[in-house]
Order: C-alpha cells, then sequence, then structure tokens
C-alpha cells in the first residue's frame, strides 16, 4: 500500500514533470524538423532552401514551444501543397515554352532567311505557338511605312467573322492605349494578364465583340525591333477556345515571349535584303543553341 | 500587371503591405493582416511572380546569427496596382499594421513618395 503511495507521488511529481519539461524542448526542434521537411516537399532544390530559411528564421519570432509547433503545422498543411501547386505550374510552363522556343529557333535559323520566305517562317512559328501557348497569334509587319497584318492563327481552325478582326495583308491601325500600339511605342513587351480587368481599346466595336465573343482574357504584345528600326509587332493571346487550367499570362510569360519577339525581329530583318548583312545573319544563327540553353536553364 | 485571382486574403495581405513598417516579413505581414502564416506565404509567391512585390534576404549572407529573414515590400507597379485594387474593391486604401491604423487612413503623400522613389 505504502510502496504504491510513493510511485503515485514519484510519478506525480517527478516523472510526469520531467517528461512534460522534456517534451516541452523538444517541440521547437520538431516544429523545425517539420518545418524542413515541408520545404523540400515544395518541389525546387533553391525554392525548398529559400522556404526553409525563412520559414526557419519566422519560428523563431513565434513566441512559446507549443505554439511553435502548432506555427509549423499551419505552414505544413496550408502552404506547402499551395506552393508546391504554384512552382509545378511555373515549371511546366517554363519546359513548354522551353521546348517550344527550341523548335522555333530551329525554324529561324534553319536557313539562310530571304525575303519570300520569311512569310512561311513566321507563319510556322505561329502553327508552333498555338494551341500550345496561344489560341491567337498575330504578327504584323511594316510594309513601306504602313502596318499589314502577315500572319493570323487561330485555334483549332476558328476564324473572326468577316469585317472583325483585320485579315492578313489588310493595313491595321491600332488606336492609342491598344497593347500593340503601346508595345510599338515604348519598344517593350506588354503583358494584358487580365483582359476583363483592364481598360483597353479596340480598333473599333465589331472587333472588342469579337474578342468578347471568343472569351479572349489574357494578351501578350511585343515589338518586332531589329538594328534601331521597328518592323512591326506580334501578339498572342489566350480565349475561350482552349479549355485550360491557366487561362491567364504571367510576367514569366511575358519574359519568355519578349526574348522570342526579340529573334523574331532578326529574322524579319535579316530577310529584308536592303538591310541584311552577312555578320548580323550569322549572329542571329549562332546564339541560338546558347538561348534554348537558357530556356533549359529556366526548367 | 493585373492579378489573376484576387481573394479577401490577397486584399488583407496587400493592404498590410502599404503599411509604414519597412522590415515586413512572412509572420509580421501574417499577423498584421490577421490571417495565418500558412496561408500568407502562398500570397506573396504568387505577388512576387505577378511584380508586384519585391523581396530580400535579412543579410547578405548566412552566418551564426542563424537562418534570416526574408522582407518584403511592395514594388511601384505593385503600389500602383495595390492601391487601385483596393480601393475599387474596398473602397479606400487602408493599411493595416502592428500598431491599428485606424480605419480607412489615408497613405500619406510622403510614404507614398518614399515608396515611389525606392
Amino acid at each position: 500500500m505504502m510502496t504504491g503511495k510513493m510511485l503515485a507521488f514519484l510519478l506525480a511529481a517527478v516523472l510526469i514533470p520531467l517528461l512534460v519539461n522534456e517534451a516541452g524542448d523538444l517541440v521547437p526542434s520538431l516544429a523545425r524538423c517539420l518545418l524542413r521537411w515541408g520545404a523540400r516537399r515544395i518541389g525546387q532544390a533553391d525554392q525548398a532552401q529559400r522556404y526553409e530559411e525563412e520559414w526557419l528564421a519566422d519560428l523563431d519570432r513565434v513566441p512559446g514551444k507549443l505554439t511553435k509547433l502548432v506555427h509549423a503545422c499551419g505552414v505544413l498543411v496550408h502552404s506547402v501543397p499551395r506552393l508546391r501547386a504554384q512552382f509545378d505550374r511555373q515549371s511546366r510552363r517554363a519546359r513548354l515554352f522551353g521546348a517550344l522556343a527550341g523548335r522555333i529557333m530551329d525554324r529561324l535559323g534553319m536557313r539562310p532567311a530571304a525575303t519570300q520566305e520569311i512569310g512561311g517562317t513566321l507563319q510556322h512559328v505561329a502553327e508552333l505557338l498555338v494551341p500550345q501557348f496561344a489560341d491567337h497569334c498575330f504578327v504584323d509587319l511594316f510594309q513601306g511605312g504602313v502596318l499589314i497584318g502577315s500572319v493570323a492563327r487561330h485555334t483549332g481552325g476558328w476564324t473572326p467573322p468577316d469585317g472583325t478582326w483585320a485579315q492578313v495583308g489588310e493595313q491595321i491601325r491600332y488606336p492609342q492605349g491598344h497593347f500593340c500600339q503601346q508595345a510599338m511605342e515604348c519598344l517593350d513587351t506588354v503583358l494584358v494578364a487580365n483582359l476583363a480587368k483592364e481598360d483597353r481599346p479596340a480598333p473599333n466595336a465589331r472587333s472588342e465583340a469579337t474578342a468578347w465573343g471568343v472569351g479572349m482574357t489574357s494578351i501578350i504584345a511585343a515589338p518586332l525591333y531589329a538594328r534601331g528600326t521597328l518592323l512591326g509587332v506580334m501578339s498572342v493571346a489566350r480565349s475561350s477556345l482552349t479549355d485550360r487550367t491557366e487561362p491567364y499570362y504571367t510576367p514569366a510569360d511575358r519574359g519568355l515571349f519578349g526574348a522570342l519577339a526579340s529573334w523574331v525581329g532578326v529574322a524579319v530583318d535579316n530577310a529584308n535584303p536592303s538591310t541584311a548583312d552577312p555578320l548580323t545573319a550569322l549572329a542571329a544563327r549562332i546564339p541560338q543553341r546558347g538561348h534554348q540553353r537558357a530556356f533549359l536553364a529556366i526548367e | 500587371v493585373a492579378l489573376s485571382r484576387v481573394t479577401p486574403a490577397t486584399l488583407d495581405v496587400l493592404e498590410a503591405l502599404m503599411g509604414p513598417d519597412e522590415e515586413l516579413y512572412g509572420l509580421k505581414i501574417a499577423r498584421n493582416a490577421g490571417r495565418k502564416t500558412g496561408s500568407v506565404y502562398p500570397i506573396l509567391a504568387r505577388l512576387e511572380e505577378a511584380g508586384w512585390i519585391k523581396s530580400c534576404w535579412e543579410r547578405e549572407e548566412r552566418d551564426e546569427r542563424g537562418p534570416r529573414r526574408r522582407f518584403y515590400r511592395l514594388s511601384p507597379d505593385g503600389l500602383v496596382g495595390a492601391r487601385a485594387l483596393l480601393t475599387e474593391r474596398r473602397g479606400a486604401v487602408r493599411q493595416r499594421t502592428g500598431r491599428r491604423a485606424p480605419a480607412g487612413s489615408p497613405i500619406p503623400v510622403a510614404e507614398l513618395l518614399r515608396f515611389r522613389a525606392a
């Protein structure tokens, strides 16, 4: 009887407090381990390293011991799956565009450009971009100081109703504030991430109605520019013609498309007999493998 | 650049980033925004991908002082976008700070200029 009481006393007064104290000391370590494990689940090594350090630094500022564990569990449950999904999407996008860029660069550098060939080359570039990267692709080139629609490619053989969007061969006038006009004015790539949220003027009411009718969601426009000369503008758009998990372009897409447009600009310039010179033509073709490597590095 | 998806939590985080504090890190932003830390990190990643915020380490290199905090602040484009978005969705630009600024208090002009200059 006496021994039982002694054991109960020892348990209540010594062992349980000791265990609680020990657990209290271990809980912060457990929280750190959980965060490290969670950061590694994100996917890419550089992102894992970044978030591990960031989360551990934030954990140091969480007061208490059990609270640290609750905080770590919160990060594990709420952040890790969402960040993993976000970075997976980014990675897929870069891989897709990397593969496309490789094929496009091969096409652009396949043979010496010539005026009569550049139309076919641009058409092929548009065919590579649609539908994988875009639902609509347009290339407009200056001819004698007038902007002319040179390529228009749409997903699934869709064509705009007559008298709405400019046809290939027709003169194009973009109003002030239009993304293509802005790209040519600023000589920079313009991203309209969500068309519904930006007030962008259309060339005319019929054109605007067609864009809404086809469910246009997101657009990128880039100038075609080489050797100090603006040669035209290239644009891509996504719409409801394709059921995409990512209907909107991102700043990363903008950067990739801008790089592609700069190569297309050089190819177009080389096709012009009045400006082409062997050195530039050579320079346009030599770095293509390097560019492909750069895209692969993004992956 | 417009954000493709805006949730109430995104708006709360943007209000927290509008605050005058220069050392805003994930945990502090979550506290100021009144949101769970776990839900704030993905929002910050999305804002950073969209170019609305910029982030940098507390110190250049890791050292014996332990893990470094990651500081976040609105980029000039992000500041303009956030102000427009908050005005559109909530009717006013409020700042969420640890000191609980009064609701609806406008951003001081000097503060805006400082962000634009950064």
